[in-house]
């Protein structure tokens, strides 16, 4: 009784109960955490809203531990009347110990009681952790979980930092997920606010035609599909950290240092497209995995993927710029040399094009997808308006103005007496610094709107759109990171073939809100049996209009992009973009039931999850195909039952 | 006939009870209550329990594979995975949930003649992606005119990506009449979302005296902005054949046809004007009642919808 009291008190509190026995004369050293889940207030956008806190912190803490370590990590669950669970995303582990539940005997943390999780760590990396009930990552319970090589020392010389930061990106919504996925169900487009009007179509008319107008748009209404929908859920503020723009995460450096930033994208349902502006990236490692050094200007990190990333800042002062890929907004952090004076405010940059669904996202029907990829212009740099003079400048609109770098636009000499009504705040510009307003002329600039230009609230909305998933407007001449980059960084130590394949159809029906493996929701499905120690080919076929994160738990898959078997990377989260087929090699060499999804919450809710199970099956029971040697390759699907195939 | 009026009005009842019961956990749970919780909780065991008297027997055969399945996992998994699928079944967590939908809509009408309609009606659905209840009510009273309701009961079962197939039952009650007010009708339909995006429901209703009629609803958004929104829509009705005192005239019986303009302040809160044409061919003679002619003419009005 006392302790139970003790305990109330101490969550109250909201005392972070984090206690670390570290023994170093040990054979392993144990890492023991405490960790408690809450219910408590936060306040992220302004409005107070309550949350899921662990040791009283929003998100939940980082966790730190070094290959090789016992882990110990003690799990309360303070929830009034909701059971939760964590599972540890990308470690490799015993099954009971991987946190879902209905998985290998474990069924989640009841109210008020604690689990015990005990497992060695056997690997180094970034990862991270989060709730496997309900909505409740969405709610809060998600955090870093860094494992540092064995004695902190460095994989290979190039890994050698100054600094190690975790970067770590997620959606915050002022809607519980519960209101979320129920509004979900209410009306699938309920969170869809960039849907084409009959504007829209006007416009293609006056620009295709009647005869390609119509043929583009039969083909979505005939399949009922939105061509705008890149997101399910809006209306996020995303989160660096736990910080939003405003607040402003920073990571300090020093002249010359090497850092390190983990990336995690820990979002419940939002993908990230992340630069930082004049500074070159190097990737060293792909889901926790390293992976040969890539230098790249930007990359793409699907919801529940890790990247890490070493810089060398030059500079003193550096923003990360992480933007959804629906446009919707940034989650903005600083790097800043802690030598200099610290700016306060962030700039919000502008927002880049939101791109558009085509025939090739929809899935084997078109073919004929347009590329206008290379419409929006790449260079405004040196665009002057220093000759105009105007006595009367209202209601001037920039509003459709769409350029990636403006740089070095001059407005010095503009001379007008009455600029009441211009409005800029619509510019599209990835780049506005060193836009010189500063010679402008003017007697009555009362109204002039350029608040936006530094304000960290609102986004600069972008009404252009490009053509495709997978188009992020990377600026010409810059280099976004492609899967086709990563290699392992030591070789790869199961080089077979795959003897046998598993087809995983990624499908759903957006209007309903129902999202299927093999044709099948989670509650209706079997689960997927594979034999211990086998070599398979997963391969994720993508029906829908939708880019899936599929993740799998308890193994790395080693993803097949194109470099030889001893170099393929390993991946325990892979992006399919819509309608494409992706395939990774897997080696089933750990026993258990591990769960395979969807890594957007809403869509595993949904039904768009499995279990995979690995166990001395025999033959004939398994849900793989034989591969065919030689013979012509028999491209049917396994629909996740039982195909005796002998 | 008194029986089945009985059942039928019972049946309208206990849901009738269902909705306000749904209603009150909906706004209590708005509050975030905690006794919200228990409400709702108890509706879906409701539910639950209503389902699996209509479910065939593919669930059932589905659960005992999976058992089947587990108990050959067991073999390599060991005791405990039994424990944990005796307890509860966490896969219902992911695809089986059972949700709801609620749709309240108030529509003043005016004709030619400046005569004013209040037309409301009111929708439940509630139940999981392959079953579903739809509670349907719509009420009409026109101004000096005594009102007319019509309340239906539809079991729903998902049998296409975007079709329901929907059976059930219909009571309307027409106080204009001195005999028969009360009638009750089987209904047999199609929901669904047609290609094109057309929101359609079609039902075919059999009732006495030879009542055989089919019913057509179909509407469709086409977005002005994101808020505003158009929303051409077609009403109609078909009566193959009627004998009742109060027997419409066969043939297609009446049809009505719109544009609705909405303004959607939120997903929830949605005032609309609506401007439409609708024909009827009306009554046939009877010892009951006289002929009356066809008629035809334009109706507007504003109404104002609520969905949660």
């Amino acid at each position: 009784m006392f302790i139970q009291l003790s305990q109330k008190r101490l969550a109250q509190s909201l005392i972070a109960t984090l206690c670390l026995v570290s023994s170093t004369w040990g054979i392993a050293a144990i890492k023991e955490y405490q960790l408690s889940i809450d219910e408590g207030i936060v306040n992220v956008t302004g409005k107070p809203v309550k949350r899921i806190t662990v040791n009283g912190q929003f998100p939940a803490p980082l966790l730190e531990f070094e290959e090789g370590d016992e882990a110990v990590i003690r799990v309360k669950n303070n929830l009034k009347n909701q059971d939760s669970s964590i599972h540890w995303h990308g470690l490799l582990l015993p099954g009971i110990m991987d946190g879902v539940p209905g998985f290998n005997g474990y069924n989640g943390i009841k109210p008020n009681e604690e689990f015990v999780y005990k497992f060695k760590v056997r690997q180094s990396g970034t990862y991270w952790y989060h709730a496997h009930s309900k909505g409740q990552e969405q709610d809060g319970l998600y955090g870093s979980l860094v494992i540092y090589p064995k004695d902190k020392k460095p994989l290979a010389a190039h890994e050698r930092t100054d600094r190690d930061y975790v970067v770590m990106l997620s959606d915050f919504h002022e809607q519980t997920s519960d209101q979320i996925q129920k509004n979900l169900k209410i009306s699938a487009e309920y969170y869809q606010n960039l849907r084409e009007t009959l504007g829209d179509v006007w416009k293609q008319l006056q620009r295709d035609g009647l005869k390609a107008t119509w043929s583009d748009r039969k083909m979505w209404n005939q399949m009922r599909m939105l061509k705008t929908d890149m997101s399910d859920v809006t209306g996020y503020t995303f989160l660096v950290n736990g910080k939003t723009p405003e607040q402003n995460w920073t990571g300090l450096f020093k002249p010359n240092e090497k850092v390190r930033l983990r990336f995690v994208n820990a979002s419940a349902m939002s993908f990230f497209d992340v630069r930082i502006p004049q500074l070159k990236m190097t990737v060293v490692s792909a889901d926790g995995q390293p992976v040969k050094p890539v230098n790249v200007d930007e990359f793409r990190i699907g919801t529940a993927e890790t990247y890490d990333v070493i810089v060398e800042p030059k500079t003193s002062h550096y923003q990360i710029e992480a933007e959804s890929i629906d446009r919707s907004g940034f989650a903005i952090g600083t790097l800043h040399n802690e030598l200099t004076a610290k700016s306060a405010a962030i700039h919000m940059p502008a927002a880049r094009p939101r791109a558009v669904l085509t025939m090739d996202d929809m899935g084997g029907h078109g073919g004929g997808g347009m590329d206008h990829s290379k419409m929006s212009m790449g260079d405004m740099s040196g665009m002057d308006h220093s000759k105009m003079n105007a006595n009367d400048m209202q209601g001037m609109d920039h509003s459709k103005m769409s350029a990636n770098d403006m740089q070095g636009m001059d407005h010095s000499k503009m001379n007008a007496n009455d600029m009441q009504g211009m409005d800029h705040s619509k510019m599209n510009a990835n780049d506005m610094q060193g836009m010189d307003h500063s010679k402008m002329n003017a007697n009555d600039t009362q109204a002039m709107d350029h608040s936006q230009h530094n304000s960290s609230s609102a986004v600069q909305k972008n009404d252009q759109a490009v053509y495709g998933w997978a188009n992020a407007s990377t600026p010409q001449g810059d280099k976004a990171l492609q899967y086709s980059d990563l290699k392992s960084l030591t070789p790869q130590p199961d080089t077979r073939d795959a003897t046998s394949e598993l087809v995983i159809r990624l499908g759903g029906t957006m209007e309903r809100y129902v999202w299927t493996i093999n044709g099948k929701k989670f509650s209706d499905a079997e689960p997927l049996k594979v034999k211990y120690g086998e070599r398979i080919r997963i391969k994720f076929i993508n029906d829908s209009m939708m880019a899936h994160p599929m993740h799998l738990h308890g193994m790395f898959m080693q993803l097949e992009n194109g470099q030889p078997a001893v170099d393929m990377p390993n991946k325990h989260t892979i992006v399919v973009p819509p309608a494409k087929t992706v395939t990774a090699l897997l080696t089933a060499d750990e026993l258990g039931e591990w769960a395979i999804h969807c890594h957007l919450l809403y869509h595993m809710s949904a039904g768009m999850m499995n279990k995979l199970i690995v166990a001395n099956v025999s033959e004939g029971k398994v849900s793989t195909q034989p591969v065919q040697t030689s013979n012509t390759t028999q491209k049917t699907e396994v629909k996740g039952d039982e195909h005796a195939n002998h | 006939m008194q029986i089945i009026n009985l059942f039928s009005k019972s049946v309208l009842a206990s849901s009738l009870l269902m909705l306000s019961g749904m209603a009150l956990a909906h706004e209590g749970h708005q509050m975030q209550s905690d006794a919200s919780i228990a409400t709702e909780s108890t509706v879906v065991t409701d539910h639950s329990s209503m389902d699996h008297s209509k479910m065939n027997q593919l669930d059932e055969q589905s659960n005992a594979v999976d058992h089947t399945q587990h108990q050959a996992l067991t073999t390599t998994m060991g005791e405990e995975s039994i424990a944990s699928h005796s307890t509860h079944d966490h896969r219902k967590e992911h695809g089986a949930q059972v949700y709801q939908r609620v749709t309240i809509d108030n529509a003043w009408m005016l004709d030619e003649d400046g005569k004013g309609t209040l037309d409301s009606s009111l929708e439940l659905r509630i139940g999981t992606d392959e079953n579903k209840l739809f509670i349907k009510g719509s009420s009409s009273k026109a101004e000096s005119d005594k009102i007319e309701y019509d309340l239906s009961a539809l079991y729903s079962r998902n049998i296409a990506d975007f079709w329901d197939v929907q059976a059930g039952v219909r009571y309307s009650d027409n106080p204009e009449r001195t005999t028969d007010q009360e009638r009750v009708d089987a209904a047999l339909g199609l929901h669904g979302l047609a290609q094109y995006f057309f929101e359609t429901d079609a039902y075919l209703y059999f009732g006495q005296d030879s009542r055989v009629a089919f019913s057509l609803e179909t509407e469709r958004d086409l977005l002005l902005t994101q808020k505003l929104i158009l929303k051409p829509y077609l009403d109609l009705n078909v009566v193959f054949s009627d004998d009742s005192r109060y027997a419409q005239k066969t043939g297609l019986n009446s049809i009505k046809t719109g544009l609705e303009t909405r303004y959607e302040i939120t997903k929830k809160v949605m005032p609309y004007v609506s401007v439409a044409y609708a024909y009827s061919k009306g009554n046939k003679e009877t010892a009951w009642q006289t002929a009356t002619d066809s008629e035809s003419g334009w109706l507007y009005g504003a109404g104002l919808r609520f969905r949660f």
